[in-house]
């Protein structure tokens, strides 16, 4: 298992390395510059730590509170979580992941919702008045099954990375329903 | 017989269960007419919203916050929606663990006001975070109540039938518009029982719409188009508020002439707000007449002045007004640079990016100068003279002649040997000695151009006597048969006349009141002439008159004693 790992991380980290080398940057610091990506399964693979099939939970704010401003008009943020239970002995490629285990992972766009509150704050109070907020720069996402963010106890595949110990999406609404699940099994064992 | 029992409990047991549920959800048909839309939120990305007008969906609902968390789609969507003409809603995913009266106003503030046309706010119920039915129903009737008294408008219910009966399990309700979820493709769905018919259905969430990537829920209005136009919010009857000029009119038709204010419509409404503040949040300012103010929501609450710092009201040195240095900017639109400058008082000072003045003194004796290229020290020069008893020095330090210690102390003369401090005891001109008969009767001073060096008879002549052009050093005993010339001549050869004069012993111990010597006292002769009337601190005999002999070794101590003296007065005046 731990070689299988191995394996699998050495070819992510190798493929990583060459998308950073390919494209001078990292997805998130040249998300502004270019549209974003729609993935694919397999190209999705290719990022994550692990794949795995689970029970959306309850939403968590984590505890760890990210300030923005000073004085009086400072946002507060919380971040944004999960917690997602593994089902059926579902996860593929990921390391100490097990059936039954809760993990906390990252909700999409967390990041985002909190640059952006930010930026629109900041110009609704430049103006004196009611101001658009200027829209993100899009980050790459799975071309997702789901019309919208699953519900509490619903059953979905999600492709995650770990980044500093915290679980987080491999990408953008790195999501997709349950159905997919035997799809992406033959795909991983046909080492695609 | 026995499996049929058993069957039939079972069954028995599985109706007492279920049968309540399934039994109070109401199987509603739509009208005859139904009117397709969507609803979407952050998953949908980035939607052309002409395509989806031109695919003929006739209202959208978006997502505006799940609980907290903002929506990043929903700006671009909320004004697209409006920009084609649409009917737009805005819905937030209710979560009950967070506080319902925050996450209303989250979601309020987004909307803003609500415009002719616009449905009615939705509130999201999905999720119960563990909440029980009564924290549950309890949390979304404050939402209502909230939402209901902000808009003016009855709120949405979203909700799924199962979902409804199993954690909320409220009649409370039923008075609110019901959007039911429910993908099917029956003709005609079922509904929690507190509601007997339904506004909105959503029936897929697996839609595909022109104008938007991926899947997309699809929705129901039970009814026709003027339905739907009477079920939206309607124009306002009277007027319509906002700003006419600078004049607020609200719905009222009430009017108010903003004068020296402005007019502003925005979340908080239509209002006369100060001409200097922003509308919404707080705020540094500078107002129209330079005072720093603090606004809150458009009213100035607070002002100071910052010139009575010496400062000045600055809107261009951070995000926010402050007070910055007058000597920094010009005025207060401004831009300060981080810069050097010189003051009046010839000091340097450091402007810094934000407008702040602080000191940064120039190297020792250095001044400040600005020739118009920029602040920069340089070495500070004045012209040697006096000014009453001050000694002006070269590098524009002051001695105080008066205050020198001791001997020293005298006052500043100016003549042709220039500007320095002369002893009191001596004359400002000239060689010669005096007696001190203050310190003790054998104290005398050798003086040269007004500096002193101390001195005193050696022993066996104890006292110092005047003489004219000088003094004597003369026994106690026999005064007159051992007495010692004691004024140098020019060559430093001592004079002729070694006669005590009583008349000429200064009573007082000035100078001024011997005469001046003839010659100036310069370098070994005049310092050796004058050792001659020194007591050696190793020859303790009488008077040695004789610069030969045994008087060399003390000839040198008193050689450099003058030495010290005459170089310590330099770099004093220097």
């Amino acid at each position: 298992m731990a070689q299988t790992r191995g394996g699998f991380a050495g070819t992510l980290a190798a493929a990583w390395a060459l998308a950073t080398i390919a494209t001078g940057a990292s997805a998130e610091a040249r998300a502004p510059q270019r549209p974003a990506k729609t993935l694919t399964w397999p190209q999705l693979l290719q990022r994550s730590d692990a794949v795995a099939l689970v029970e959306i939970g309850r939403p968590v704010a984590k505890q760890t509170k990210l300030t923005v401003g000073v004085g009086s008009d400072f946002v507060r943020h919380q971040r944004h979580m999960t917690v997602v239970a593994l089902a059926q002995g579902s996860a593929l490629r990921g390391r100490g992941l097990r059936a039954g285990q809760q993990i906390l992972v990252d909700d999409v766009d967390w990041q985002g919702d909190m640059l952006h509150h930010q930026r629109c704050q900041e110009l609704k109070k430049a103006k004196g008045q009611a101001e658009v907020c200027p829209a993100l720069a899009d980050k790459d996402g799975l071309a997702s099954q789901l019309s919208r963010e699953p519900g509490s106890g619903q059953q979905v595949v999600v492709a995650l990375k770990k980044v500093n110990g915290d679980w987080q999406l491999a990408a953008e609404r790195a999501m997709d329903t349950a159905q997919t699940w035997p799809m992406l099994q033959r795909l991983a064992r046909s080492g695609r | 017989m026995m499996a049929r029992a058993v069957w039939a409990a079972v069954t028995a047991a599985w109706v007492l269960a279920w049968a309540p549920a399934a039994l109070a959800m109401t199987k509603v048909c739509p009208d005859s007419v139904m009117l397709d839309g969507i609803d979407v939120s952050y998953w949908q990305q980035n939607i052309d919203w002409a395509k989806v007008k031109a695919a003929g969906k006739k209202y959208a609902i978006m997502r505006a916050t799940h609980a907290m968390k903002v929506d990043t789609k929903f700006d671009y969507n909320w004004k697209e929606c409006h920009a084609k003409g649409l009917h737009c809603g805005v819905y937030q995913f209710f979560e009950p663990a967070e506080d319902p009266i925050v996450q209303a106003d989250l979601m309020l503030g987004m909307m803003g006001k609500l415009q002719p046309g616009d449905l009615p706010p939705v509130i999201d119920v999905e999720s119960t975070l563990g909440a029980t039915p009564t924290q549950l129903s309890a949390a979304v009737a404050k939402w209502i109540a909230h939402v209901e008294k902000a808009t003016g408008v009855k709120p949405i219910i979203y909700s799924g039938a199962y979902f409804w009966e199993g954690n909320v399990k409220s009649n409370a309700f039923k008075a609110y518009p019901l959007w039911h979820p429910q993908y099917t493709t029956a003709s005609c769905p079922t509904i929690a029982s507190p509601w007997t018919t339904w506004h909105f259905w959503q029936h897929s969430s697996t839609g595909s719409v022109s104008g938007i990537s991926g899947n997309v829920d699809l929705n129901r209005w039970n009814g026709d188009a003027a339905a739907l136009a009477g079920f939206a919010v309607q124009p306002t009857a009277g007027c319509t508020p906002g700003c006419q000029g600078n004049v607020a009119v609200q719905a009222s038709c009430a009017k108010s002439d903003c004068a020296a204010g402005k007019c502003v419509s925005d979340s908080l409404g239509v209002r006369c707000i100060d001409s200097s503040c922003p509308g919404l949040g707080k705020a540094k300012v500078c107002t129209a007449s330079g005072l720093l103010g603090d606004c809150d929501n458009g009213k100035l609450s607070a002002t100071s002045d910052c010139s009575a710092t010496g400062g000045l009201c600055s809107s261009a040195a951070a995000s926010q007004a402050k007070c910055v240095s007058s000597f920094c900017v010009s005025s207060s639109s401004a831009k300060p640079q981080a810069k050097d400058i010189c003051l009046k008082d010839g000091k340097r000072y450091s402007c810094s990016a934000a407008g702040d003045l602080s000191l940064k003194e120039c190297p020792a004796g250095g001044s400040c100068s600005d020739d118009g290229s920029g602040a920069v020290c340089s070495a500070k020069t004045c012209a040697k003279s006096c000014q009453g008893d001050l000694l002006v020095s070269a590098d524009c330090g002051k001695i105080d002649c008066g205050g020198l210690p001791g001997l020293q102390a005298g006052s500043c003369v100016s003549d042709a040997k220039g500007p320095r401090c002369a002893s009191a005891f001596c004359p400002p001109l000239g060689t010669t000695t005096v007696c001190l008969p203050k310190i003790s009767p054998a104290a005398m001073g050798i003086c040269t151009d007004g500096s002193l060096v101390p001195a005193t008879c050696k022993v066996g002549l104890e006292t110092c006597v005047a003489v004219p052009g000088g003094t004597q050093c003369q026994a106690l005993a026999t005064a007159d048969a051992q007495v010692i010339d004691t004024d140098p001549g020019p060559d430093g050869a001592a004079a002729d006349d070694l006669s005590p004069s009583e008349d000429a012993t200064p009573s007082d111990g000035i100078a001024g009141d011997g005469p001046a010597g003839d010659g100036s006292l310069s370098g070994g002769d005049g310092a050796g002439a004058a050792a001659n009337l020194l007591m050696s601190p190793k020859d303790e005999g009488g008077c040695n008159a004789n610069p030969s002999g045994n008087a060399d070794g003390w000839l040198g101590l008193v050689l450099a004693a003058a030495a010290l003296a005459l170089a310590r007065r330099k770099e004093l005046e220097t």
